[in-house]
């Protein structure tokens, strides 16, 4: 049983969209409930952030870059993420001037070109001092094989979907979670909801093979220690001449 | 070796001046260059002689105090001019009595003088002369007790003659035994003979038994024949020795560590899956289950069914305590703050490397990407289906120990059976053709047959075939080895079931 004024807004603020969005918080707050005696506060903000890379077609010669590449962090539902998160910090490669970039306001991207791939870190604060930021690494990917992108006709897109899970937010930050405006965007949604079934059913299925395996190898296991068992036993039995060698191994071993 | 300490002790007092050399240059030459350089003891020379030899510039400081007053040898002055004198002595003759009586020989050596009064002191030395008491019988107490068909009268009494001549040395008596007039005896006759007629006659005299005489003759031949055959082992046989008993502590060592990994990895599911199940290995110690606290909602059905079991299953040889039931410890969040979903699914870095190599084959084999998108179902599934591949490498790998036990086990089953049979079909050859191979298929009736897979062709190459059979109990010569014997099974199987 949970009360909480601002949960029963936020579950019906997820009803509007996607229903199985819905059974994510309503099980994440029966589970967390079960465990602890008071209702801690769980928000969810589903995010994608990645890069879209462009070739030029050309190499240029003064530096040698090849490709326009767009880094970003934006909300799953088009919100503006600058209600909840103060600034990103995007930390590029050294050798990129001011290799460390801060946003203060959306769009949270960085637009640069390159001719390299590296790894990227993501930094993200919040407008609630008292929150840590929160870290992560983004590969930034150029090249592709597909021929639409290596001619530079289409973009590479490379964007992960991810979640900020925020436990017991203070006031203010809750109402600020609550408070941003959500418009997904049908082609993420339905992109992302696709994806979305398809690992689900994947892993389900791997976990069934993994599953029945375990059962097959525990039934073998314990077959071939009764069988071990019994060799033992009847190997003890068989072994009465006191003083020979063997015999007194056996007894070493039992 | 003193003088260092004496030194470091004196050093305080002892001021440049009161060293040895009060050279104004060499003290100004000492100050510019600093104190030279000790040459180190060498490793393996004893303190002391080191200090004998060492040259260092350093003034000696000796412990012992000299006397300086009276220049010269001062302790033969002392010894002159004290009043102690010498006692005189004497060159005397004597004799041993331990000799005999009828002895009559007479040597001299140096004694203090001594007073002519007194009578002559007894030799020192002839107390020690000691001599053993061989017991003597007279005739009817050899006819009454102490015949004995092997030995003779005759040679009873010489033998004792023997006895006493030699003092009971054995190995003499032995020696100078006439196997010519007698017949040939070893040592252990001659003492068994001698001690058998102690013991009757001290029952016989004192009606009373004693173990003063306990001799066990065919104990000692067969102790000496044993120390005889180590004596004369070839250099060949001693190093086929040495290998044999590498080999047992080597296979000893690799069983033992065999049944912990099996027994180790049982535990974790099988008690978990079937409550019912008896351990038949042994059971190690086990760790506290972990508080509820700690578990995350994820793995609370586990720990229900844990708690079900424990109470359905007072008995058996658990414990109350369990270790834990899942594979992987994935990074819990309770703590208030902000996280990233896809910060659940890092894999810890707990996890060895060979089992996150494994992980990756498994997912690769169910196409799967290593990071899929973190949804939460997705990530609850995800960490679920990395801790049950764990749990299934690691249960693979104790069923490979367990197989391999049983190869072993088994063949020395047939070899014990082997050489046990032999004995009574030998006896009956013709019936031993029946006889040996009904024992030998007896044998594996015991045995549970493993349950056969059934052929299914939807999942039919097995997650766990593609596992690298590694146990880092074996080498790669014995893995070869256990491939073998585990090529064996099967056919050993299908025997089974046609017999």
């Amino acid at each position: 049983v949970y009360t909480s004024n601002q949960y029963d807004l936020t579950r019906h603020f997820q009803i509007e969209k996607n229903r199985s969005f819905f059974k994510i918080i309503n099980k994440v707050s029966m589970s967390s409930i079960t465990i602890e005696p008071h209702t801690p506060a769980v928000f969810v903000k589903p995010i994608l952030y990645g890069n879209t890379a462009k070739h030029f077609g050309t190499k240029r010669d003064s530096d040698g870059h090849t490709h326009k590449w767009t880094l970003y962090v934006r909300s799953f539902y088009q919100e503006d993420l600058s209600t909840y998160i103060s600034r990103v910090q995007f930390r590029l490669h050294e050798t990129y001037t001011n290799n460390i970039r801060v946003v203060t306001h959306a769009p949270f991207e960085i637009e640069e070109s390159g001719w390299g791939e590296f790894e990227t870190q993501i930094t993200l604060y919040f407008v609630d001092p008292n929150e840590k930021p929160v870290i992560f690494y983004h590969h930034l990917k150029l090249f592709s094989t597909e021929p639409d992108v290596v001619t530079g006709k289409e973009a590479l897109v490379n964007e992960f979907y991810d979640e900020l899970v925020f436990h017991e937010p203070s006031e203010q930050l809750a109402r600020l979670l609550i408070c941003s405006k959500a418009n997904p965007s049908p082609v993420d949604e339905k992109e992302y909801a696709l994806q979305k079934s398809e690992t689900l059913a994947k892993i389900k299925t791997a976990r069934q093979r993994v599953k029945n395996e375990i059962q097959e190898l525990t039934e073998r296991l314990r077959i071939t220690q009764e069988n071990i068992k019994r060799i033992r036993q009847r190997s003890v039995d068989q072994i009465c001449v006191p003083g020979t060698f063997i015999g007194l191994l056996n007894e070493a071993i039992e | 070796m003193a003088n260092a300490d004496v030194l470091d002790i004196l050093s305080d007092t002892l001021t440049s001046g009161n060293r040895g050399s009060a050279n104004k240059d060499e003290i100004i030459r000492e100050k510019k260059k600093g104190p030279k350089k000790s040459i180190r003891r060498p490793e393996g020379m004893k303190r002391e002689v080191w200090s004998l030899i060492n040259q260092d510039d350093r003034e000696s400081v000796p412990i012992v105090p000299t006397d300086t007053k009276s220049g010269g040898n001062s302790y033969a002055r002392w010894i002159k001019h004290s009043s102690m004198t010498v006692r005189p002595w004497q060159w005397t003759p004597f004799t041993n009595s331990a000799r005999g009586p009828n002895d009559t020989f007479v040597l001299y050596h140096w004694q203090h003088k001594l007073d002519p009064n007194e009578p002559a002191p007894e030799y020192p030395f002839a107390k020690f002369n000691k001599h053993v008491d061989v017991p003597t019988y007279t005739d009817t107490e050899y006819e009454q007790y102490l015949q004995d068909k092997d030995w003779s009268r005759v040679e009873t009494d010489a033998l004792f003659d023997l006895c006493r001549q030699f003092e009971l040395k054995f190995l003499i008596i032995h020696d100078r035994w006439n196997n010519i007039l007698y017949l040939d005896r070893s040592v252990e006759d001659l003492k068994e003979r001698y001690y058998t007629i102690c013991t009757s006659l001290e029952y016989a005299r004192t009606k009373r038994q004693t173990d003063k005489y306990n001799f066990d003759a065919a104990h000692e031949r067969r102790r000496k024949e044993q120390l005889n055959k180590l004596l004369s082992r070839t250099k060949a046989e001693e190093e086929e020795e040495l290998y044999l008993m590498n080999e047992l502590k080597r296979i000893e060592s690799e069983r033992k560590e065999r049944e912990r990994i099996i027994s180790h990895d049982v535990q974790k599911f099988v008690q978990q899956q079937d409550p019912h199940v008896t351990i038949t290995a042994t059971t190690p110690t086990q760790r506290t289950t972990p508080s509820s606290s700690r578990r995350s909602s994820i793995n609370q059905e586990y720990l229900q069914r844990l708690n079900n079991s424990t109470n359905r299953t007072p008995t058996l040889q658990r414990t109350t305590t369990f270790e834990p039931p899942v594979g992987i410890k994935f990074p819990e969040f309770k703590r208030p703050g902000v996280f990233l979903r896809s910060q659940r699914m890092i894999l810890p870095a707990s996890i060895p490397n060979k089992k996150a190599v494994v992980i990756d084959q498994v997912l690769k084999q169910c196409q799967l990407e290593r990071n899929p998108m973190a949804c939460e179902e997705v990530v609850e599934e995800f960490n679920d289906l990395r801790s049950d591949i764990v749990l299934l490498f690691d249960l693979k790998n104790a069923l490979n120990s367990a197989e391999y036990e049983l190869q072993t086990s088994l063949h020395r089953l047939k070899s014990e059976n082997g050489p046990l049979s032999s004995g009574p079909t030998s006896a009956q050859p013709l019936s031993s053709g029946s006889a040996s191979s009904a024992d030998n298929t007896k044998t594996f009736d015991f045995l549970l047959t493993q349950p056969s897979t059934p052929l299914d062709s939807v999942t039919s190459p097995r997650l766990s075939d593609s596992f690298e059979p590694s146990n880092n109990v074996r080498s790669s010569t014995s893995e070869r080895k256990r491939r073998a014997l585990s090529s064996q099974t099967s056919t050993l199987k299908k025997r089974d079931r046609q017999a």
